[in-house]
């Protein structure tokens, strides 16, 4: 089903919106999620989850791509249930590896404060823009799908240290971007 | 601080939607493709099996029995030779055996023959099977170790010259072409050009080919550059790039070949296993997006 009719279900208050929902995002869905909780288990709570805030979303909600707005639902949903899982050891797995990654970023732990230049979205979604498609693709797939490092070098048919290569220089750039909007060293 | 780069981590799942869903679109593509040609290449190995069966039964089979009775007839013809020649006398035998040995040789099996007949004529037998030997391996080989195809290129110098990447390949065929570098990700490439003419990438499975793409001249080649003669069952066209472009293929939506042009260029994908229309036609649409 076209992902245009699958919204109408939703503004009809269909059911049907969330089945089909579920037969074309599904498993793909499914895939973020276990990448993040690391359990099959966890992964479809968090599914049921990213399905209902979806229904409570839409409307008013029109998503101009339902793929990207689902994956955004199911990754928040996943690390919140990881946050409650694992409040006081968060992020057993990969995350760990990923935040210390993310850390390299931000000079002295700052980030910049809502309302004093940029926001946060604003700046990522610039530095993205400013991405070479290629390092772009490897970052978000890095960092917003939580893939692993040989998982994105065989994905791309390319070795893993080119993969370390481009993430560490997209890193080094988002650094100097958060600088830039008022982060001091 | 740990509050910090989670929060950056946080951030990072509200950027763009453009962005997740190029991501999307990509997994997408590869997975589609991939499974299609993994459908296609099970089902085109399995016709290769059946293929081969057929080619050893029809041809290798009556050949090489063909050739064991030749020469089976042969050793039995040289052998009576040689026994009538060494019970007619010591001459008629050096004479049969200068025939079927080199000169030096000869002297020795004369020398031998007159000492013991019998002997001379084994070593003849031996030497005319060692003979039978290599002209059945040689044989053989042409029979079996070389196809067709490269029976006729060793006879005709190869128009290809093999090139290290891409670039080098345009830069010999003076033709532009870009493939982006995620595009069949999963294959090899074989870059090839033709000095001026023509550009050619295969992509690789391994040592299996998967398909090939060509781009060359109108002017030099016609408007057919694929170099496919099989005659196809189904056929259909798109528009690529505002050209007419004819698909084809034996089943609906299976499909094996493509080829159009501008006018200037002729284009060309070929597949060694059918693929749907849709992955042909974003193949046809990659090599346009220049």
């Amino acid at each position: 089903m076209e992902d245009s009719a699958i919204i109408d279900l939703y503004f009809a208050r269909s059911e049907n919106a969330i089945k089909e929902t579920a037969t074309k995002y599904g498993k793909m869905l499914m895939s973020v999620s276990v990448r993040i909780l690391r359990s099959m288990e966890d992964a479809e709570e968090a599914l049921s989850d990213t399905y209902m805030k979806t229904w409570n979303s839409i409307p008013p909600t029109r998503p101009n791509i339902l793929s990207a707005f689902l994956t955004k639902i199911v990754r928040n949903v996943s690390l919140d249930k990881l946050d409650a899982m694992h409040a006081d050891k968060r992020g057993a797995g990969m995350i760990p590896a990923i935040l210390d990654e993310l850390e390299e970023c931000i000079a002295d732990n700052r980030l910049p404060v809502p309302g004093e230049g940029m926001e946060l979205r604003e700046i990522l979604n610039s530095f993205l823009e400013n991405e070479k498609p290629e390092s772009r693709k490897i970052f978000v797939r890095r960092y917003f799908f939580g893939s692993d490092v040989k998982e994105i070098a065989e994905f791309y048919g390319i070795g893993e240290s080119k993969v370390k290569m481009s993430l560490a220089r997209s890193r080094e750039r988002l650094k100097s971007c958060l600088e830039e909007e008022g982060v001091t060293v | 601080m740990k509050t910090d780069k989670n929060t950056l981590f946080r951030a990072i799942g509200e950027i763009d939607e453009k962005y997740v869903s190029e991501i999307l679109e990509e997994d997408a593509s590869a997975a589609s493709v991939i499974k299609s040609f993994d459908a296609a290449r099970a089902a085109t190995s399995a016709k290769k099996k059946a293929s081969g069966t057929k080619k050893f039964l029809m041809y290798y089979l009556p050949a090489v029995a063909g050739f064991l009775l030749c020469a089976i007839i042969v050793k039995s013809f040289m052998t009576t030779k040689v026994s009538e020649s060494a019970s007619a006398g010591n001459s008629m035998a050096t004479s049969d055996c200068a025939a079927a040995e080199p000169a030096a040789a000869s002297e020795v099996v004369y020398d031998e023959a007159e000492t013991n007949g019998a002997e001379s004529m084994d070593a003849t037998t031996v030497a005319i099977i060692d003979e039978d030997e290599d002209s059945t391996q040689s044989d053989s080989g042409a029979s079996f170790g070389v196809g067709e195809e490269d029976i006729m290129i060793d006879g005709m110098p190869n128009p290809f010259v093999d090139c290290d990447s891409l670039e080098e390949a345009c830069e010999i065929a003076g033709i532009d072409l870009e493939i982006p570098d995620d595009f069949g990700f999963e294959f090899e490439r074989i870059y090839r050009a033709m000095d001026g003419r023509m550009i050619e990438v295969i992509f690789m499975d391994g040592s299996e080919e998967v398909y090939r793409i060509r781009k060359g001249l109108v002017s030099e080649f016609g408007e057919d550059i694929s170099g496919d003669y099989n005659e196809y069952s189904v056929s259909s066209e798109a528009r690529i790039a505002g050209c007419r472009a004819e698909l084809f293929g034996n089943f609906e939506d299976e499909m094996m070949m493509a080829r159009w042009n501008d006018g200037t260029y002729a284009y060309s994908v070929t597949c060694e296993d059918p693929i749907p229309e849709a992955s042909m036609i974003g193949i046809m649409n990659m090599m346009m997006e220049q």
